[in-house]
Order: structure tokens, then sequence, then C-alpha cells
């Protein structure tokens, strides 16, 4: 081979559909821009590191990004330099090399973009209003991919192969579409959802599901195909959004204060406005139990073994849920107990009168 | 009662509440309030017990109900002094260790049950003069409409106020209640409600509120 012939043929043939030749210098060239795209990208990522130690907009000068920026760089080069030794117009499986790169390009830095832009959504946001823009930030995330998806594949000229495919293959779209029955059915319940606004990230909910099990906790997550809760005992719950959809949602916080209903069974011989002038003065003293608006306290019915005695008190509801129940209702209940048993109120058991038809006789047996 | 004190073995007596001081070593003090105990390490930081603004489990308002009712001319102001709830905060070189309450903690929902607010709550009667009290709220009020305005309580903005305090008594800041449509203006200003007294911390601009309910 003759060194001072540049359009040397290093490799020549069919390949694909069509055929190519790489030179030397072809290849010299690519090889000098896949350097330069290295080195550039190198440079641009440790200018951006330096520069994310003393940036406050750390959300978008950080390592991410310039890594992110380095890849795009390289990736680039690596296109140039394709093209430089002419494999782009080389076809691949029917599609050409060059829209396939695009389409991936294009996808990826749609990725990144979507990311970011979700992430400043949220970091831009102040906490009260986090749990709003975290759905909206994550619909939008959501939406570009999907779009980015469908634009690289018409970009790499998929489409028409895809629907060739699912055409021909008619039995197993079949099967595909009652698979994905659910998934469709969580997604749309998902999007309702977001417009219907049951629940928000954080607020405390109880979930009445048709399956007859209660969850109740703190709303962590609502995303696209499922919500998750946090229960009270530290469990995460996953609930697809269609299940949610149909549950009775019982949002234990979305008021600020709640009516809280007690009842205390007292006995029949026992001073019933005493007691409740007692229960009384026992809400006074409670801080959690609201000044305004006023408990209520009184006889609802006379029970099987008790006079019951209702209390209606209006509580804070953060304070009426998971362990704060501990500071606010239990204590409550037991200051209660205290406070009756010392005024020599009798909280009863259930009793049974047994009365006999007949008289009782009783054989006592000696052995 | 509130003020700065040496770290050394002592007791202090906040209200109803008691605060021992302990010397474990020489360079070691115990503070004890209760079940509540932090181990100080001595240093140049100063050693306070401060008052705090009752925010209580975190609320943001104070609502304080008159026992009497007011009735305010047009065109006229009126200078009141009403008791209210407080707590006390104990302070190492400005650091919180300890916050408790010194007065009695109620609370209650101000507004409607569904856009209303949960408000540190307050009984108290109307003075003209300071009466003799833990803690003391001096409330100015202005009626610039052309109506007399009744007035059977106040609503106060009292998150992160700053107090002020003399010896054994805490102040609010004064605050200043103006008519000038049905909907009064309160407004916390975080100046002293008089002179001599001692601020907690430097005055942070809070919102003024309109008074709905």
């Amino acid at each position: 081979m003759n060194r001072g012939i540049l359009n040397a043929t290093l490799v020549s043939g069919e390949m694909g559909t069509g055929p190519f030749e790489i030179t030397l210098l072809s290849l010299i060239k690519a090889g000098l821009i896949i350097a330069l795209g290295i080195i550039a990208g190198r440079l641009v990522r440790r200018q951006i590191i330096r520069a994310s130690r003393s940036t406050k907009y750390v959300w978008i000068i950080n390592e991410e990004t310039a890594s992110a920026l380095h890849n795009l760089i390289v990736f680039i080069s690596i296109i140039y330099s394709l093209d430089a030794i002419g494999i782009l117009s080389y076809e691949l499986w029917g599609m050409s090399l060059s829209n396939l790169l695009t389409a991936v390009l294009i996808f990826y830095f749609s990725y990144l973009l979507a990311k970011k832009s979700k992430d400043y959504m949220m970091a831009k946001t102040p906490q009260s209003k986090l749990p709003e823009v975290q759905v909206k930030a994550k619909l939008f995330y959501y939406t570009l991919i999907t779009i980015a998806f469908f634009l690289a594949l018409n970009i790499a000229g998929i489409t028409g192969e895809l629907s060739t495919l699912l055409a021909a293959a008619g039995i197993t779209g079949i099967v595909l579409g009652f698979a994905s029955q659910t998934v469709v059915s969580n997604f749309v319940s998902g999007v309702f959802m977001y417009f219907d606004r049951p629940l928000r990230i954080g607020d405390a909910v109880r979930l009445l599901p048709t399956s007859g099990t209660t969850i109740e906790g703190i709303v962590e997550d609502i995303r696209i195909l499922s919500t998750r809760i946090r229960q009270w005992d530290g469990t995460l719950v996953r609930i697809p959004n269609e299940k949610l959809f149909n549950s009775e949602i019982i949002n234990l916080q979305r008021y600020p204060a709640r009516r809280t209903t007690l009842q205390i069974g007292i006995a029949y011989s026992a001073d019933a406005e005493k007691a409740i002038r007692v229960i009384e003065g026992v809400l006074d003293e409670e801080p959690y139990v609201l000044a305004k608006p006023e408990p209520r306290v009184f006889v609802e019915n006379m029970g099987n073994s008790a006079v019951n005695i209702t209390i209606w008190a209006w509580v804070p509801s953060s304070l009426w849920i998971g362990e704060n129940l501990l500071r606010s209702k239990y204590r409550l209940m037991k200051k209660i107990k205290e406070a009756l048993e010392r005024e020599g109120i009798e909280i009863p058991f259930p009793q049974r009168v047994n009365w006999f038809a007949n008289e009782l006789r009783v054989k006592i047996e000696e052995h | 009662m509130f003020g700065e004190y040496p770290l050394r073995t002592q007791f202090i007596r906040v209200g109803d509440v008691k605060i021992h001081i302990i010397e474990e070593t020489e360079d070691l003090v115990r503070y004890r309030r209760g079940d509540v105990g932090v181990l100080l390490k001595k240093a140049a930081g100063r050693f306070e017990i401060v008052p705090a603004p009752a925010e209580g489990y975190g609320v943001k308002l104070l609502l304080v109900d008159f026992e009497d009712r007011l009735l305010i001319p047009p065109r006229e102001t009126m200078d009141i002094y009403l008791t209210a709830p407080c707590e006390a905060e104990a302070r190492l070189g400005g650091t919180v260790i300890d916050r408790f309450q010194i007065s009695r903690e109620k609370y209650a929902l101000y507004g409607t049950p569904e856009v209303g607010a949960i408000a540190r709550y307050w009984r108290s009667g109307v003075h003209t003069t300071e009466p003799g009290a833990n803690c003391i709220l001096k409330v100015s009020i202005l009626n610039d409409s052309r109506d007399w305005r009744k007035m059977d309580h106040v609503v106060v903005y009292i998150r992160e106020s700053v107090m002020f305090y003399s010896g054994d008594r805490a102040y609010y800041p004064l605050v200043i209640v103006e008519f000038k449509s049905d909907v009064p203006e309160v407004n916390n200003t975080g100046n002293p409600p008089m002179e001599g007294l001692t601020p907690t911390r430097e005055p942070l601009p809070l919102p003024n509120f309109l008074m709905r309910w």
C-alpha cells in the first residue's frame, strides 16, 4: 500500500445498502475531531464544576449539568467524526445512521431538559406551594418525554415500521391492549385526580377503598400511575390511582379545625349533671380542646349498662392525627377518666341481670 | 425573673416554673427544668431567660377576648391594656436551649372552620392603666371612620415577634388597631409600648393583619 496516496482504501466493500470508503485522511480527521471534542468537553466540565463552588445558582450550575454538557460535546464530536469518514450515510435495519443518531441525541437531551426544568420548577417554589407545583412539574416532565420519544421515533423513521409490525401482529396488539388496560386506567385516573384534587402531597388522609381495608397516613407522592401514602406506623403504601379514584377519601387536615366525638358511659346511679360539669372542667383545662367553638357535653342515650355521655369538642386538625393523638385525644381520655374517678362517678363495665322464670334448685353432692 | 444570669449554682423562678442551674465541674453546668436537662459548657456567651410570644405548638395569631365590649366614637383614639399569654426562652450565647409556657395554654378557632386559623386564646379584662400581670399587651385603637365602632376582641400576628421585658414583666410590642372601614387593620408595630424596656431581639417587619372576624 502506497502511504503517499491518501485516498488509499483501507476498508471497502458492501455494507448496508451502499458501498463506502474510509481513507487515511478521513480517519485522521475523525480522530482529531473526537480528540478536540473530548478536550473541549473536559474544559467545559471543569469550568462549570469550578463555577458551581461559588455560585448561588447551584440548581443549574452543578456537576450534573457539567457532565451533561461534556457528554453533549463528545456526542456531537462523534457524529462529526462519523460524518468525516462517511459512515453517516450507512443504513442500519433500513434506517440511516445519521437519523438514528439524531433521534438518540434529541431524546437524550430532551430528557435532560425535562429533568432540569422539573427540578428548577420545584427548587424555585416556596414550601407552601410545593405539593401543587410538584404535580405540575411531573406532568410537564412526562409530556415532554413522551413528545421527545415519538419525535425521536419519527426522525429515526421507525414509526412506519412500528405500525406495520403492530398491524401484522394483530393478536399481539389485542393482548397488549388488554394487558395495558389497567395501566391506561391508572393513568387516566391520575389525570382526573390532578384536576379533581381530592388530595395533595403532605395531606393527612383516611382512605376507605372498596376492598375494605382502611388506609391512613400522609400523602408522600402522587405519581402518574400510583399514589404513595406513608402510614402512621412508618410503612409506605402504593395505591394504584384507579383504586384511589374509586375510594372514599377523608381529608383529615383540609380545614384547620375539626370536631371530634367522644363517648363516656357512666353508671345509672351516678349524677349525670355532675358528670357533665366534671367533663366540661377537664375540657376547659385541656389546651388542645378549642375554646371557640365551645365544646358541648350531653347525655346522648341510655345504653345497656351505662348512661352514655357524648362530647363534641373542636380540636386543631393537625394535632388529632397519628402520633399527635398521644398528646391530644388519649391524654384527654385519661384526664376525663381520672376526673370522674376523683369525683366518685362510676364508669361501669357491661353487666347482665338474669331472671329465672322458675325457682332454681341446687343439688349438693357429698363425696 | 427575666434577664441575664451568671452560670453558677442557683434556683430561678419564672412564673410558676422552677429552673435549677447546677455547677457539675469547673467548666460544666447542668440546666434543669422538670424533665428537661441540658449540659452546658461555660463560655463567654450570656445566659439569659427572656419572654417569647405565645406561639404554642406553632400558631401565628394571638386572639384576646375582652371581658367588656369597647365602643369607640368616630375620629377618636383610645389606649387600652390587656393581659396576654406568654412563653419564656432560656438562651445561651443567643441559642435557645429551652422554651416553656408561663401562662395558661389554650387555643381557639379564629374565623370559620373552612377558612379560619388556629390562634392562641386568652381572655382579658380591658384596663386603662397597666394591670398587674406577667405579660401585658398595649393596644392603641384609632377610629378613622365616621361611625361608632364596637370591639370585643383583638387578633395580633405574633409569629417571631420581638418581645420586651423589665424585671418580672413581659410586654408585647405596641399594637395599633385602625378602623378605616368595617374591617379593622391590626399592626404589630415591633416598637416598645413604653420607655425603658429591654428588647429580646431585633424587631422584624411583621405583616399587617386585617381582622375580618
